[in-house]
C-alpha cells in the first residue's frame, strides 16, 4: 500500500512531544481556517468516532454523526469536511450533499501520518457551521512492521457496492462502497529516491434517478482503496461514478 | 511440564545470542528482607504471561510481601506454540505449564478460582468461591475477552463450532479436530480482526502451519485468510515465504478486497463479507475482535476503547489507584500484545509494586519484545523492538529492533526457527519456572 514507507518514517515523527494546545487549534490549519466563513462556529452536534490510539496510520476508521434534529425547518446539511492538523496536506475528505439527507452518518478510512487532531466541519444550506475535533495518537505497533514496499498500479478497479440486506422504505439505510486504487500521495519515494507521482481518485458521485445526491471528494488524507458509507433515504435507482486525476472514470450500479 | 526440547542451557544461550538481551531485563530492586513487620499483600489476577511473571518477580524483589495469585486453571496452556499443536507438530501437554514452582520455590499463594468483582476503593476482590480478599496492591493480567456478536452470529456458542483458538487449550483441540476431519481439497477459512488484537503476527503464522499440515496430508486443500486489514505484521516476509514453500495454497484477502467478515453461520460453516461475498469452509476459524478481560471492566480501569490506559512508568492504572494492569489488556502501543511484552511488563509492574510498598521510587523502565513466527517448523522469521518512556508515553527506541532480512538464506531461517524454540523455553521458564 502506498503509505507504508511514509509510515515507517512517521513512526519516529510521532515520538516528538505534542505541540502545546490552544483553544483555536483549527485556525492554524490553513484550509480549515479558510473554510470557516461564519463568525459563530457551533461546537456541539457533531459526533466523531476515531480510535484513541491508531496502530496503523494508513487506514484509520473514521465515523461522523451529525444530529439533524438541531436543524431548523428548511435547513439541511450541505457539506461535511474533514481536516487534519499534522498531515503534509490538511485536507482529508469532503462530503457535499446535493439534496437533504434525513440521517447524516458517514464512515470512511483516513490516513494520519502522525499523532494529531482531526477536525470535522459541517455547514448547512443556511450558512451555519459546526466544528468538532478529536485527538488521535498514531503509533506503529512493533509487530506491525510489514517489510513490504510495493508500488501498485495507479488505476481504479473492482468497484464494490453493498446495499442493506433488509432496507425498510421510509427509513434511511446504510450503503457501503469501495474502489481499489493506491491513492499515491506524491509524498513517497522509491528505494532509489525517486518521488512516486501523485495519483488519486478525485471523487465519487452517487446519483439517484440521474440526479447527483452525494459528491465525495478524496484527498491525500483519504486511505488507499477509498471506502465510504452513508445513510441514504432511498436506495433505488442508484448509480456510482468515480473519477481519477487522469480523467478516467468508472460507473457502477448496485 | 514436558517439552520436546529440554536442553535449557542451550536454548538460553540461543536466546541470548539471538537477541543480545541479557542487559535488557529491567532491574528489580531487591529489598533486603526486613526482619519484622508486614511488607504488604499483593493480589495478582491471572496466571498467564503477565500475571505469573509479576507474582514471581514481586517475590524475588521482596520475599516478605505476601503474594496471592488468582487463576481458575491449574495448567496454563500457552498461545505461543499452540499453532504447532494445531498443525500436529507438538502435543498440547508440551505447551502446558503448572503453578507448582511458583508455589513451592517462590512462596506464591495460588488460589484456583475466578475473580468476579473488584472494589478499588475498599481494596477488595471477590472470588467465584465466595471469598473476599483484601489487598494493598492489585495486579491484573487477565488477557483478552472476545467481543461476542461484534460479528453477526458469532457468540460463545458459535465458537464451539467455529473455534477462535485464540486462547489455547480446548479451543486449540476443537480447531485441530476440524482440520483433521477436513477432506482433501477442502478450504480452511480464517477470519482476522482489525488492530488492535492479541498477537499481530499470530494469524499468519497459523495460516503457515496449517498449510504445512495440509501440504503433507491434504495437498489439494486451500487456506483462505479473510482479513479486516490491508496490511499485516511481517507481510512481505510471510507473503514471499508462502509462495516459495506453499505455492498458491494460501490466499490472503485484505479489507479492500472484500476480506472483512460481517456475518458467520457456524452451523453451515459459512461466512459473509462486507460486500456480500459468501465463503463456505471445511474448517472455520473465526478470530473475533477483542477487548480487555472482563475483570478489568469490573475494576473500572478500562476506557471507552475497551482496553486499559496505564501510567507507562509503572503500569499502574490511570483511573484507579493501587491497581496495576499488564499484558494484552493494556493500551501499551507501540508495544504489541505479545507474551514477551506481557512478561517484561509484568517485571516492570513488579518492580514498581515492590518499590511503592517499600516507599521508594521505581527504577526507569524499558522493555524488549521479539515476535518469532514459524512459516514451517524449520523456517522462522522475527520482528523485534526495544521500548522506553519519553514524555510519559511508551516509544520505540529509535534504531532498535527490526525485521528479519528479506533476502536471508535458508540457514538463517532455520536458525531463527531454532531461536524461536529457545525463546519459548526461556520465556516459559522465566514466567512459570525456576530455571533462570
Ligand atoms: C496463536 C497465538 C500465538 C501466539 N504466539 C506468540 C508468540 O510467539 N510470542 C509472543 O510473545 N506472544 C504470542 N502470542 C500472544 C500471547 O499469547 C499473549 O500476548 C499473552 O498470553 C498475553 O499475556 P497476558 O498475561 O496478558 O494474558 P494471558 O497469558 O492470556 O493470561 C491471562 C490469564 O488470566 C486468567 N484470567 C482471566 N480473567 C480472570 C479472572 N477474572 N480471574 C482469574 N483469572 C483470570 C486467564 O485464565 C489466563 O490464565 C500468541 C497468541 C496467539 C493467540
Amino acid at each position: 500500500m502506498s503509505v507504508r514507507s511514509i509510515l515507517a518514517a512517521f513512526a519516529l515523527v510521532s515520538c516528538l512531544p505534542a505541540i502545546a494546545q490552544t483553544t483555536n487549534d483549527w485556525q492554524r490549519v490553513a484550509p480549515l481556517a479558510q473554510a470557516v466563513n461564519s463568525e459563530v462556529v457551533l461546537s456541539k452536534g457533531i459526533d466523531i468516532t476515531l480510535p484513541l490510539v491508531a496502530e496503523n496510520g494508513a487506514a484509520v476508521p473514521l465515523r461522523v454523526n451529525f444530529d439533524t434534529s438541531q436543524l431548523a425547518e428548511s435547513e439541511f446539511i450541505r457539506s461535511i469536511r474533514v481536516f487534519s492538523s499534522g498531515n503534509p496536506n490538511a485536507e482529508v475528505i469532503d462530503f457535499h450533499f446535493e439534496a437533504p439527507f434525513s440521517r447524516i452518518e458517514l464512515s470512511t478510512r483516513i490516513r494520519l501520518s502522525e499523532s494529531q487532531k482531526v477536525f470535522v466541519l459541517a455547514e448547512s444550506n443556511q450558512g451555519r457551521q459546526w466544528l468538532s475535533q478529536r485527538d488521535v495518537r498514531v503509533t506503529v505497533s512493533g509487530c506491525l512492521m510489514t517489510g513490504d514496499d510495493s508500488v501498485d498500479a495507479a488505476v481504479m478497479s473492482s468497484p464494490r457496492i453493498a446495499l442493506p440486506r433488509n432496507a425498510r422504505s421510509g427509513e434511511a439505510a446504510e450503503v457501503r462502497t469501495l474502489i481499489n486504487h493506491p491513492m499515491e500521495t506524491g509524498f513517497r519515494e522509491t528505494a532509489a529516491g525517486e518521488v512516486i507521482p501523485q495519483q488519486l481518485v478525485e471523487s465519487l458521485t452517487i446519483k439517484q434517478n440521474d440526479q447527483p445526491i452525494l459528491l465525495v471528494k478524496f484527498h491525500t488524507g483519504t486511505s488507499a482503496n477509498p471506502f465510504v458509507s452513508a445513510f441514504l433515504d432511498e436506495v433505488d435507482n442508484l448509480l456510482f461514478r468515480w473519477e481519477d486525476q487522469l480523467g478516467e472514470h468508472i460507473e457502477e450500479k448496485p | 511440564m514436558s517439552n520436546k526440547n529440554t536442553n535449557f542451557s542451550t536454548s538460553r544461550r540461543r536466546l541470548l545470542k539471538g537477541l543480545g538481551m541479557v542487559g535488557l531485563l529491567p532491574a528489580i530492586p531487591t529489598i533486603a528482607a526486613n526482619t519484622s513487620g508486614h511488607a504488604g499483600h499483593v493480589i495478582v489476577v491471572g496466571g498467564g504471561f503477565g500475571g505469573a511473571t509479576a507474582a514471581k518477580y514481586i517475590k524475588r524483589g521482596n520475599p516478605k510481601i505476601d503474594v496471592t495469585l488468582i487463576e481458575p486453571n491449574s495448567t496454563f496452556y500457552t498461545c505461543p506454540f499452540s499453532n504447532l499443536v494445531l498443525a500436529g507438530e507438538r502435543s498440547l501437554d508440551s505447551i502446558g505449564h503448572s503453578y507448582e514452582e511458583l508455589k513451592s520455590v517462590f512462596g506464591v499463594n495460588v488460589i484456583h478460582a475466578f475473580a468476579e468483582d473488584i472494589d478499588g476503593v475498599a481494596h477488595k476482590v471477590t472470588l467465584s468461591n465466595g471469598s473476599v480478599l483484601s489487598y494493598d496492591r492489585l495486579l491484573l493480567s487477565p488477557g483478552i475477552d472476545m467481543r461476542w456478536n461484534a460479528i453477526e452470529g458469532y457468540d460463545e456458542a458459535a465458537s464451539e463450532k467455529a473455534p477462535h483458538a485464540w486462547k489455547a487449550g480446548n479451543q486449540t483441540l476443537l480447531l485441530r479436530k476440524q482440520l483433521e476431519d477436513m477432506e482433501d481439497g477442502g478450504t480452511f477459512v480464517m477470519s482476522v480482526p482489525a488492530d488492535p488484537f492479541r498477537c499481530p503476527p499470530g494469524p499468519y503464522e497459523r495460516a503457515s502451519l496449517v498449510a504445512h499440515y495440509l501440504k503433507q496430508h491434504k495437498p489439494r486443500s486451500k487456506v483462505l485468510i479473510l482479513d479486516s486489514k490491508d496490511n499485516f505484521s511481517k507481510q512481505g516476509l510471510f507473503t514471499s515465504a508462502w509462495k516459495d514453500i506453499y505455492g498458491d495454497m494460501i490466499e490472503w484477502v485484505g479489507v479492500s478486497g472484500d476480506g472483512r467478515v460481517v456475518r458467520v453461520d457456524a452451523d453451515k460453516r459459512e461466512v459473509e463479507t462486507e460486500f456480500g461475498t459468501l465463503h463456505s469452509a471445511s474448517a472455520l476459524n473465526i478470530i473475533p475482535p477483542q477487548k480487555a478481560g472482563f475483570i478489568a471492566d469490573r475494576a473500572g480501569v478500562t476506557n471507552e476503547s475497551g482496553w486499559v490506559p496505564v501510567n507507562p512508568n509503572t503500569f499502574e492504572s490511570q483511573q484507579v489507584a493501587d491497581i496495576y494492569v499488564v499484558g494484552d489488556a493494556t493500551l501499551a502501543a507501540p508495544m504489541p500484545k505479545s507474551g514477551f511484552a506481557a512478561n517484561t511488563q509484568g517485571k516492570v509492574a513488579a518492580a514498581a509494586i515492590v518499590a511503592s510498598l517499600a516507599g521508594i521510587t521505581a527504577p526507569d523502565p524499558y522493555w524488549a519484545n521479539t515476535c518469532y513466527s514459524l512459516v514451517n517448523p524449520d523456517y522462522g522469521i522475527s520482528v523485534a523492538g526495544v521500548y522506553k518512556v519519553e514524555d510519559n508515553q511508551i516509544i520505540t527506541v529509535p534504531g532498535s529492533g527490526g525485521l528479519s532480512a528479506a533476502d536471508a538464506s535458508l540457514e538463517i531461517r532455520q536458525a531463527e526457527a531454532a531461536y524461536a524454540v529457545g525463546w519459548y523455553e526461556a520465556i516459559t521458564q522465566d514466567t512459570w519456572g525456576t530455571q533462570y
